[in-house]
């Protein structure tokens, strides 16, 4: 494994993106449905702009406001 | 990607609860003899095992008391609908939750029914799929979406073989799970 981060092999890139997902996945279910309300809002977001029909964020009816600018 | 809350909640201090209010109004069905021993299923099942995975509703697979062969989940969303929650399609939206009732389509699914296990999410006691159960579930129904799941579910958190093992065998579902893993 490289020790400088700036180089990184594919291998490095991978072990790194599979060790985060299994930090990811160890959160509290909390943590996790507020990071899945984030992806919502993401998607709700690209969906509208896209003109695509698609379902707001979970939460109260503010949560369906929520913005992503690129 | 910065993000701007347009008025709104900032995304970055989203509270609690988020799905605790739509457990509470579960309960109380479930306390009122609507729906009969529920538990949580699909991608938010998931969510108590691996990493984030997107989807826009919850999957609640219960039983109906007192029907027969053919039952229906009629009673609860009449149910729900007294209690001012609206229909949205095939789902209901119970306190900002687009929530779906299923019943166990098949013995597999029932069999992960009556396997689940009792959790606590945002101080609300409620039941939820294994996690061995989630995998063969998805298994079983084998569209794209599903198969995608698998994958993203086994890179973040590894099932207990043993028990997968059996239930996939129990199920036919062995020689499926090489397709789909290989």
């Amino acid at each position: 494994m490289s020790t400088d981060p700036f180089i990184t092999s594919n291998d490095d890139q991978f072990r790194k993106k599979a060790s985060r997902r299994r930090d990811l996945a160890k959160l509290p279910i909390e943590e996790k449905l507020r990071r899945l309300v984030k992806l919502q809002a993401v998607a709700y977001t690209i969906g509208q702009r896209a003109g695509r029909d698609c379902h707001p964020p979970w939460g109260k009816k503010e949560r369906g406001h929520i913005q992503f600018e690129p | 990607m910065s993000m701007a809350a347009d008025g709104a909640e900032n995304p970055d201090e989203i509270r609690s609860p988020i799905i605790g209010d739509a457990l509470r109004v579960l309960n109380s069905l479930e306390a009122e003899g609507i729906v009969e021993s529920y538990a949580i299923g699909g991608s938010i099942g998931l969510l108590f095992y691996v990493e984030p995975l997107l989807t826009d509703d919850l999957d609640i697979f219960c039983h109906i008391p007192q029907s027969g062969l053919l039952a229906s989940l009629a009673p609860v969303y009449k149910r729900l609908e007294e209690m001012g929650y609206q229909s949205d399609g095939e789902c209901i939206s119970i306190e900002g939750v687009r929530v779906q009732f299923l019943l166990p389509p098949t013995p597999l699914v029932e069999e992960a029914l009556q396997q689940a296990i009792e959790q606590d999410v945002e101080d609300v006691r409620t039941r939820v799929f294994r996690y061995e159960y989630l995998l063969a579930v998805m298994a079983e129904t084998n569209r794209p979406r599903d198969r995608a799941k698998i994958a993203a579910a086994l890179d973040s958190a590894d099932p207990d073989q043993t028990k997968l093992t059996d239930i996939l065998t129990r199920y036919n579902l062995l020689d499926r799970w090489r397709m789909i893993t290989r």
